[in-house]
């Protein structure tokens, strides 16, 4: 042990500095008799404070060829999660049978205790012990805890490759079996060994955030692929879409239907339009249509429905139709067609097309309309006549479609970037669920 | 000889004046040389007459700090400091407004709330984490297993039962922040305590060691 005697009982002291027994640099003890085990950061020894003799016992040697200088030093004091916290051990970790690295910061703080800030290809977690969850030493493959769903994401063990700093357990234990279970943005890692069975629950923290906690100067290490408990999106993930996006449909549903039940469908007109012969080509002379009058409705404009209506087979008949609003000298142009053919070939009978055909005109002003019909016919057809019906106030169901498609489109894409996402995601596991 | 709270003794090893002021403590910690100093007849078992100083753990808690215990104010009259190889513990004891005692556990940003319970030796062989044990008729997970390092110690103390630094120390946990301690001595003795996780703000906690530097 090494002597940490309390001096001052009214307040809190700062760091006591012991000097290292291989090379006489100081150590730093900010969290002074807690700290159980020390690496120097100097001459990369490791130490035990509560060994049998007196002063720091020698236990290791780490190979100076794994020192990763740590980006948040020894000893930095950062507001994480709005709690005052200062880095007091830095390691660095393999995992046993895999070469992936990772680093871990110790945080520590008079007030809250411990936390860890583990680093893995740019990615980091914030993590703190529990002790309200427990599975024991069962192997599970999910589970829930305070609303979430946890899925194994990862199983290993590790090795510590270089530490220095404090720690208050014995970091050279690779006996340590870890299980990781994600629900992004949250991480619970089971640490089972031989005297020790600890619950950690992380949370993804945003680089930017750990460099301006603690007021860091360097880059942070660029970021690769995705984090197991990185989340999607904090604000328009699929999950978050879903639910307004159904809301959404229902509810546009419900004024599609009440419109449809409105809606009074009052025919204006029917008539039937015999076509001269005199027409040189396809187009015919042109005809006076219907007179008609849109009364102001409840939405202020209204909707008319043309249906066209001509005896046509093996050939067809277009119509061109021009609205002329009397007041306003307005014109309202639209074409509208028929084609139906019909036959016999190789032992079969077929037809395709029809004779009729209905078009909307939607948000006309209201007003006296005159109607201009400009007919057409292929060449030397036999269609001599045609029909034409006008029915006002007709319910429209594209703009519902239109709407409803739109509606889809946002979350349909988030479903799918979600999906990729989750998909890469899980290419880092064992226990994907995507094959 | 009985000794009442608030009378005076000396120290039985080097005779400096002592009060205790608590009734129901059991021992008080000469400051000048570490000896403790047991009231009359109710020392039966407790064999290490001498604890070491207390060490810096930078604790908030002191001799003096005040708090509350479900309504019950307490003030913090003493405290066991138990290094392990790998933790360490602080019970600090303490003197309710009825007179009754308590402990109070510190350790590595938790608090706890806990008392001396009865328990027999068996119950905690063949130690595993994870392991389930019944403990005052309750279920608890064993978390951790540790073996002791030394025990200081300071102030007016309660119950409790050292024999030597050697022993086996054992934490359980619910998953409903219940909290039960066992010390496992070489003679086989056991020293169990059982009690409940709480915080810092519950325990409404005054009298603090000053930490500006750290708010």
């Amino acid at each position: 042990m090494i002597g940490f005697e309390v001096k001052d009982k009214e307040k809190l002291p700062e760091p006591a500095v012991v000097k290292c027994p291989n090379c006489r640099n100081n150590i730093t003890f900010i969290t002074h008799a807690q700290a159980s085990f020390v690496g120097c950061g100097s001459c990369h020894k490791f130490f035990e404070t509560r060994g049998s003799g007196k002063g720091l016992s020698a236990l290791k040697f780490f190979d100076v060829r794994k020192q990763v200088k740590p980006i948040i030093p020894i000893g930095a004091k950062g507001l994480l999660k709005e709690k005052l916290y200062a880095v007091v051990g830095f390691a660095k970790y393999k995992e046993v049978k895999a070469a992936y690295f990772w680093q871990e910061y110790v945080l520590w703080s008079p007030i809250h205790g411990y936390a860890l800030l583990a680093e893995y290809d740019g990615h980091w977690n914030y993590f703190q012990f529990i002790s309200d969850y427990s599975h024991g030493k069962a192997h599970h493959g999910s589970f829930d805890y305070n609303g979430h769903h946890y899925n194994l994401y990862n199983r290993y063990r590790s090795e510590v490759q270089y530490a220095e700093g404090e720690f208050f357990w014995d970091i050279r234990d690779d006996q340590v079996q870890y299980a990781e279970y994600i629900a992004p943005p949250y991480t619970i890692t089971r640490i089972l060994g031989n005297k020790e069975l600890s619950w950690l629950l992380g949370e993804y923290i945003q680089p930017e955030d750990v460099k301006a906690a603690f007021n860091l100067g360097e880059d942070m290490p660029p970021q690769s692929g995705i984090g197991a408990s990185e989340p999607f999106s904090t604000s328009v993930s699929f999950e978050t879409l879903k639910p307004i996006a159904i809301a959404a449909a229902c509810i546009l549903l419900l004024l599609q239907v009440l419109f449809a039940m409105s809606s009074k469908e009052v025919q204006l007109n029917s008539n039937s339009y015999t076509l001269s012969d005199t027409g040189l080509g396809t187009a015919l002379p042109s005809m006076a249509g219907p007179t008609f009058t849109l009364q102001e409705t409840m939405l202020g404009k209204s909707s008319l429905e043309f249906k066209l209506q001509a005896p046509v087979v093996n050939n067809w008949f277009a119509l061109g139709v021009t609205l002329v609003n009397t007041q306003s000298r307005r014109e309202y142009d639209f074409e509208m067609g028929v084609e139906y053919y019909a036959g016999y070939t190789d032992g079969e009978n077929w037809s395709e097309g029809s004779t009729r055909q209905d078009k909307i005109i939607s948000a006309l002003p209201a007003g006296t309309y005159h109607v201009i019909l400009q007919p057409y016919r292929e060449n030397f057809s036999s269609v001599n006549s045609f029909t034409l019906a006008v029915v006002q106030d007709v319910p429209i169901w594209s703009n519902f479609w239109v709407a409803l498609g739109l509606l889809i489109t946002f979350p349909a894409v988030q479903w799918f970037r979600s999906y990729t996402f989750e998909k890469r995601r899980w290419m880092n596991s064992d226990f994907t669920p995507y094959t | 000889m009985h000794v009442s709270s608030g009378t005076f003794l000396s120290c039985s090893v080097c005779s400096a004046t002592l009060q205790f002021k608590a009734v129901n403590s059991f021992c008080l910690v000469c400051p000048n040389c570490q000896a403790l100093n047991y009231r009359g007849a109710q020392q039966p078992n407790l064999l290490h007459l001498q604890l070491k100083p207390v060490q810096e753990d930078m604790s908030l808690i002191r001799i003096g700090t005040t708090g509350v215990v479900s309504d019950m104010p307490f003030e913090v009259i003493g405290r066991l400091q138990y290094f392990l190889r790998e933790s360490y513990r602080s019970h600090w004891f303490l003197l309710y407004s009825n007179g009754s005692t308590g402990w109070l556990g510190d350790w590595e940003g938790s608090y706890s709330v806990f008392s001396r319970v009865e328990e027999v030796r068996n119950k905690f062989e063949h130690p595993v984490p994870g392991k389930k044990v019944q403990i005052q008729k309750a279920e608890y997970i064993t978390e951790r297993i540790e073996n002791g390092r030394y025990v200081a110690g300071e102030g007016e103390l309660g119950d409790f039962y050292l024999e030597s630094d050697k022993f086996l120390s054992l934490y359980f946990y619910t998953t409903n922040a219940a909290l039960a301690l066992a010390n496992i001595f070489i003679s086989k003795k056991v020293d169990a305590f059982t009690g409940y996780y709480t915080s810092s703000k519950a325990l409404n906690l005054q009298n603090l060691r000053q930490h500006h530097d750290w708010v």
